[in-house]
């Protein structure tokens, strides 16, 4: 278990942030992130005590929680997106990443195989609605601190993110399968360990925004 | 072939993490482009905002100068005219010898006239001072009446000629400052221009509202700085058109008069 690695310190301090700051999220209709956070933290630590502790894979675990993210991601863009295009996205992608991850469950059963094409399917929507919160954000004409906006801020960890995840997901598997990569490489492992420091880092920044204490004064 | 496995997996390593970098920084580049337009925008907003207070306050004054300049004629009517019957009436009144009927009877009727005029002059008088209500009538309609103050004077022959329809509606607030301008124009010529004949022109030429103010008076060097920028307060009115999106155009041969074209949008 122990040493803690730096990328789950960062989800430790992105939930106690939320903790924090969640009176002030609810008028951010983001107060749903930090039970999100708990149950990541949560998942993050019972993962690694499986891997860790008691030598078992946790692959199980990630296939589960992978849908629940994504869903929760897309549940928190309904709340922000407007555009009838972004209403029309929204469902389609929910339905499709579901029929992906069911598809998943029946191709590979209970085998301990990480389902990255739904991982894949999850990083692509994600991509696609946050390119679509910023198309939104242009043609706003009020005027918006981006800053201090929360959702700026946690849009942009996802875009970051899901744009770095999104070749490790789909090319990696690949390259495993085929016997191009070593089975053991830790590389690819510690570029997604990266993109979730730069996610967490991200959301810690907006529940900060939240309170009162970072908001820029006028003088 | 352990040796080119090691290769290939290398350049693939590589290959996978200059991907993933060009793909974050594509990423970090549609958020600084999001930070950078909405930085744009909030500035073209307060900008906007300081604009819609500029013209709220022009309009503000604007208000006020119609009413003190509807004050001033009103207090000179009062002073010149009405008070001159006034006096008149009471002179002719106090002169009566009741003893004389022929010559009393006469004084009455003169009495009586002079009170019939001091009435009609009050008429007048109330329609001037009602002349920024006129506004709601239509800006033709108030550029009439002021006309009518004008000419009633007796010191100019004003023609006005209005080439707009009856329909033409023109928004409240511009119409109270070309009304304003017009009377600022007015008051060029009254105070300087020496001038007998003005030509007052209201027109609708492509979605434009033409109003020309010309007269035949004196004129002056448009070059002189120290008249235009002082003066005759064009640049008060350039800065209040500007805020219309219009234009003001003035210009003058000495010994032969001076024209103000003012354009606006009319829509």
């Amino acid at each position: 278990m122990l040493p803690i690695p730096f990328y789950l310190i960062i989800e430790i301090f992105a939930l106690i942030t939320s903790v924090i700051a969640y009176p002030k999220m609810k008028g951010y209709r983001l107060h749903w992130f930090s039970y999100f956070l708990f149950f990541i933290v949560t998942v993050e630590l019972v993962g690694r005590y499986f891997s860790r502790v008691l030598h078992l894979s946790n692959v199980w675990l990630y296939n589960i929680t992978v849908p629940i993210e994504y869903l929760f991601y897309c549940f928190i863009f309904s709340r922000y997106l407007t555009s009838k295009i972004s209403r029309k996205i929204i469902p389609i992608s929910v339905v499709s990443f579901l029929i992906a991850t069911l598809l998943s469950y029946v191709q590979y059963g209970n085998k301990a195989i990480f389902h990255s094409e739904t991982l894949f399917l999850g990083n692509f929507i994600i991509v696609l609605l946050s390119c679509m919160y910023f198309y939104e954000l242009f043609l706003k004409l009020e005027h918006i601190n981006l800053l201090q906006e929360p959702i700026f801020w946690i849009v942009s960890g996802l875009l970051l993110f899901n744009s770095g995840e999104i070749l490790y997901s789909i090319v990696v598997p690949l390259l495993k399968n085929n016997g191009l990569v070593d089975k053991d490489s830790k590389i690819f492992l510690e570029i997604n360990n990266q993109m979730i420091v730069v996610l967490y880092l991200s959301y810690s920044i907006a529940f900060l925004c939240t309170l009162s204490i970072f908001k820029y004064k006028k003088k | 072939m352990y040796f080119i496995n090691i290769q290939i997996q290398e350049e693939i390593r590589v290959a996978l993490i200059a991907a993933t970098t060009i793909f974050v920084l594509f990423a970090g580049f549609v958020i600084l482009i999001s930070i950078f337009y909405s930085n744009k925008q909030n500035k073209h907003l307060k900008e906007k905002v300081l604009m819609k207070q500029t013209f709220d306050t022009e309009l503000t004054k604007t208000q006020m100068e119609v009413q003190e300049e509807t004050r001033q004629g009103l207090a000179a009517d009062l002073h010149d005219n009405i008070g001159q019957l006034l006096s008149l009436t009471n002179v002719t009144l106090a002169s009566i010898d009741v003893d004389n009927n022929s010559k009393a009877k006469q004084k009455i009727f003169t009495a009586q006239d002079l009170v019939e005029r001091s009435i009609k002059e009050l008429r007048q008088l109330s329609k001037l001072l009602h002349g920024e209500q006129l506004l709601q009538q239509g800006l033709a309609k108030a550029i009439e009446q002021q006309v009518n103050w004008l000419q009633k004077g007796g010191y100019y022959t004003v023609n006005y000629t209005n080439n707009t329809n009856d329909t033409l509606d023109v928004n409240k607030d511009k119409a109270l400052f070309l009304y304003r301008l017009l009377q600022e124009a007015i008051n060029n010529i009254v105070k300087h221009a020496e001038a007998t004949v003005i030509n007052i022109t209201l027109e609708l030429v492509s979605n434009q509202l033409c109003l020309t103010i010309a007269d035949n008076g004196k004129g002056f060097n448009t070059l002189d700085t120290d008249i235009t920028q002082h003066g005759i307060g064009l640049h008060t009115m350039q800065r209040r058109i500007a805020l219309l999106n219009g234009t003001v155009k003035v210009t003058s041969d000495i010994g032969v008069g001076t024209t103000v074209s003012i354009t606006v949008p009319y829509s």
